[in-house]
């Protein structure tokens, strides 16, 4: 029996199976949720496959993919679909120290990052996660320099006021 | 925390996530949907232009010519424009340095360093981005800006051989190269305009190492030099000024304006045919129509909604928690129903063989003799 034409094409598809584990960690870092990831991935790669054709500069297709990810879930009607789900508290006991080497203080971080807003989750994820300039994150964010300034004021605030409420091991309050 | 320690505390703490198996053939099965629907849109239009060209050769008085003749742009990435008459003394003023060509999406980057004998007097930077356009929605564009500051670390820079991408099929973005592994991250880059005192124009390779990475040093140079945007070329349509009215009808009835097409992604493609009531914690609810737009298979556009009534609720809700069609969908549905409470959905798919699909991740089937309920609901919405 003749196997049906895949409806992908094949450069395509190599990209798309190499990068996907990339691509759903920058989604999970950018929207907090797995299951808002694997909407982004999905919704991403299928307007890169679309376009596939058009696209000569292949080694770019990664970096497309990602700006895409970051503006399909900053217009947020997904969050709709699948409610990011903020942390109301913290872990009852975390070490908050400069390497956030052991397995609760990442715990603590990831939980912190995912209670941001959106935007300025972004903010962080792009500017510190993946080194990106502030010009570079204006340009994937589609807004002004200055915002990613202030977003990201405002995000490492908030992260840092996060992680230093946290209580410190051994120290009990009476 | 300085920046790297972020960096590496955010490395640490970002969990890894797989992707479900299912996932590229169900982007597989998006594809076909979408060029399915193309190619009847396409045979639509087809007719469209025959009956313009029928009419055209009728009454020919009727059509005039528009407008001047464009010339034709085939000018490849590293072509230079035809240089104007202007002394080097006085450079050439450049005020529109990128072309839709320049879109990164679609260009290809030269592979040889910059010549020696090019001087560049101005250097540009072509972006992409995205603004929003009252009265005409949100574009996709190309933001032109200016450099200004010291040019020569980033003109030595892209003069450099060295510099020069020689990306390995086996290295890239998370590869292995020489025993280390390569960052996650691709970064993107902007195309580089440089022009000389007489105006004519070089787009340059952005190098990247062999991990495809761009270069610190270009990076650096690029930093360094202050940016003025002089240039806002539209590229794309994102979002039509009827998507942007849209939402704001969506807004005044408690819907959203677009919804997630589950039904179109084939994922709810086999079903079974038990229903499960439908139980919420909240009396209000609102149902909202959603239109699949034709450019993006998994986006349904708002149509109409409204708040349920009392006697809506105990008949609709019913009739989607009821059994029905049992085995294999097909993609037959150009609407489907959104029906919130609270954080709880329930979407229906309006025709086909009526697929719901749950928040809680249950998939069911009205059938067409329950469905036909909820085309009741959709015509009160639509009327």
């Amino acid at each position: 029996m003749r196997q049906a034409e895949s409806a992908l094409d094949a450069d395509f598809s190599a990209f798309a199976s190499a990068r996907l584990g990339s691509l759903m960690r920058f989604a999970l870092a950018v929207s907090g949720s797995p299951a808002v990831a694997e909407d982004l991935v999905q919704t991403a790669l299928l307007k890169t496959a679309l376009r596939w054709g058009s696209i000569r500069d292949k080694s770019q297709a990664e970096a497309y993919v990602r700006t895409s990810i970051v503006r399909l879930h900053i217009n947020s009607w997904r969050r709709v679909l699948h409610r990011e789900t903020a942390v109301s508290h913290l872990p009852d006991v975390g070490l908050v120290d400069a390497a956030l080497g052991r397995a609760e203080d990442r715990e603590q971080l990831w939980s912190a990052l995912r209670a941001l807003p959106p935007r300025q989750r972004a903010v962080v994820v792009l500017r510190f996660l993946y080194d990106q300039t502030e010009a570079q994150t204006a340009d994937q964010l589609g807004c002004s320099v200055g915002t990613v300034k202030s977003q990201n004021a405002k995000a490492l605030a908030s992260l840092r006021g996060r992680l230093d409420a946290a209580p410190v091991p051994g120290g009990f309050d009476d | 925390m300085t920046e790297s320690s972020w960096h590496d505390a955010l490395d640490l703490a970002v969990p890894e996530l797989a992707a479900p198996p299912d996932m590229l053939p169900r982007l597989e099965h998006a594809v076909r949907v979408h060029r399915r629907r193309r190619r009847g849109a396409a045979a639509g239009s087809a007719l469209l232009v025959a009956a313009v060209v029928v009419s055209a050769v009728l009454a020919p008085g009727l059509w005039r010519q528009g407008g001047k003749a464009q010339p034709a742009t085939g000018s490849g990435p590293t072509a230079s424009r035809p240089a104007p008459t202007t002394s080097a003394a006085h450079p050439v003023l450049i005020t529109t340095p990128c072309q839709a060509a320049d879109d990164p999406m679609g260009t290809v980057p030269a592979t040889k360093p910059l010549a020696a004998d090019f001087k560049p007097t101005q250097a540009f930077l072509c972006v992409d981005s995205s603004r929003a356009y009252p009265g005409d929605g949100s574009w996709s564009v190309l933001l032109g800006q200016r450099l200004t500051g010291d040019l020569q670390p980033l003109i030595q820079a892209l003069r450099h051989p060295a510099e020069l991408t020689r990306l390995t099929p086996s290295a890239g973005p998370g590869g292995a190269l020489g025993g280390s592994a390569c960052a996650y991250s691709y970064l993107a880059t902007p195309t580089i305009v440089l022009y000389d005192a007489a105006g004519t124009a070089v787009r340059a390779v952005f190098p990247r190492d062999d991990c495809g990475q761009p270069r610190p040093a270009v990076s650096a140079a690029l930093a360094a030099l202050h940016r003025t945007t002089i240039q806002v070329l539209k590229l794309r349509q994102e979002q039509t000024q009827g998507q942007t009215l849209s939402a704001k009808a969506a807004a005044k009835v408690g819907c959203q304006p677009q919804w997630k097409d589950e039904f179109s992604m084939g994922a709810l493609a086999s079903v079974l045919s038990t229903g499960a009531p439908i139980s919420w914690q909240t009396a209000e609810v609102t149902a909202c129509l959603f239109a699949d737009n034709g450019s993006d298979p998994t986006v349904g556009d708002f149509v109409a909604g409204r708040r349920l009534t009392a006697a809506d609720r105990s008949k609709y809700l019913v009739a989607i928690g009821l059994p029905g069609h049992r085995g294999t969908c097909a993609p037959d549905h150009r609407e489907f129903v959104v029906f919130t409470s609270g954080n709880s959905y329930a979407s229906v798919e309006v025709g086909g063989c009526w697929r719901v699909q749950r928040q809680d991740g249950g998939v069911g089937s009205l059938g067409s003799a329950n469905g036909a309920l909820v085309l009741e609901l959709v015509g009160s919405l639509s009327g």
